[in-house]
């Protein structure tokens, strides 16, 4: 697991509403973009590292996410957070539609760990590789529901909102896809 | 890469596909060979669950599995960004910005 201290940036970021930084930006001071992206891009980073299984894949995603936000950013309309998250989870959805047309698949055994501790890793990579692989083969809208509720730890309300949809849904989006897990992985973790 | 990152696009519909044909909410998809009850689910939701509906010969490798794999997920949770992504992307914000007033 990589971890990284406090910066001021991520201090400053708690205590200023993102309103307030983006007239900031909007007046000219680009540098104060910085604080959004200190806020925002550690849980964006894991929402598309869990819908896209790479971290170079991930990171692109993120990058390109965070530009198109500031090149739009005089029109946000609402919560940032939540028009932020919107443009990265299209951007997910359309990695995903654009692999699976073109039916490339990618290998991670390249990648660089996604944690700092060898021993941990060599302990969780079997369990890591398979939970990737599985969630591979799930539907866009039900790993995106697993990975948010059991990876991101958000709750439904927090979900139906960002997703524009109801909490029922997502509950049995969530609900489908722990069977659809569990019936690809519980013959070995049973 | 292309990348519709189109912020005023909504999020997809549940029912539309790229096909433009229907799909319901929730595709079909594998179901374990013994489903887990309902109380693991709700435990897997974050209520409160007496033990004893979690114990049950039933519930109980349903828990034992979901405790393996939640321990993999709360892993992923603490995952952060590459170091040094802040700069990179700071770096490439070169387009103006307009308030559009």
């Amino acid at each position: 697991m990589k971890t990284q201290p406090r910066t001021p940036a991520a201090d400053a970021a708690d205590t200023v509403s993102d309103e307030e930084i983006i007239e900031r930006i909007l007046a000219g001071h680009r540098e104060s973009f910085r604080l959004l992206v200190t806020k925002y891009s550690d849980p964006l980073y894991r929402h598309a590292l869990g819908m896209t299984g790479s971290p170079d894949v991930a990171e692109d995603i993120l990058q390109v996410s965070f530009i198109k936000a500031y090149q739009h950013l005089g029109e946000v309309r609402g919560r940032f957070d939540a028009w932020l998250f919107r443009i990265l989870a299209n951007g997910c959805k359309d990695w995903l539609k654009n692999i699976r047309r073109t039916h490339v698949s990618y290998e991670e055994d390249d990648q660089p760990s996604h944690y700092a501790n060898p021993d941990e890793d060599l302990d969780r990579g079997e369990l890591r590789d398979d939970l990737d692989a599985a969630l591979q083969t799930l539907p866009a809208t039900l790993r995106e529901a697993f990975v948010m509720k059991h990876v991101e730890g958000r709750s439904y309300e927090e979900m139906a909102e960002l997703l524009n949809t109801t909490v029922g849904a997502l509950k049995m989006r969530v609900h489908r896809a722990r069977e659809a897990l569990q019936a690809l992985l519980e013959e070995k973790y049973s | 890469m292309a990348h519709n990152t189109d912020p005023h696009r909504e999020p997809e519909a549940p029912a539309a596909h790229a096909s433009g044909s229907l799909q319901p909410d929730t595709p079909e998809t594998a179901v374990p060979v013994m489903p887990a009850p309902e109380s693991v689910h709700r435990w897997l939701d974050g209520e409160q669950i007496p033990p004893a509906e979690l114990g049950t010969a039933d519930a109980e490798k349903h828990v034992r599995f979901w405790a393996k794999v939640n321990q993999e997920t709360e892993r992923r949770h603490r995952v952060h960004t590459p170091r040094g992504l802040d700069a990179i992307i700071m770096e490439k914000l070169d387009a103006p910005v307009v308030k559009d007033d």
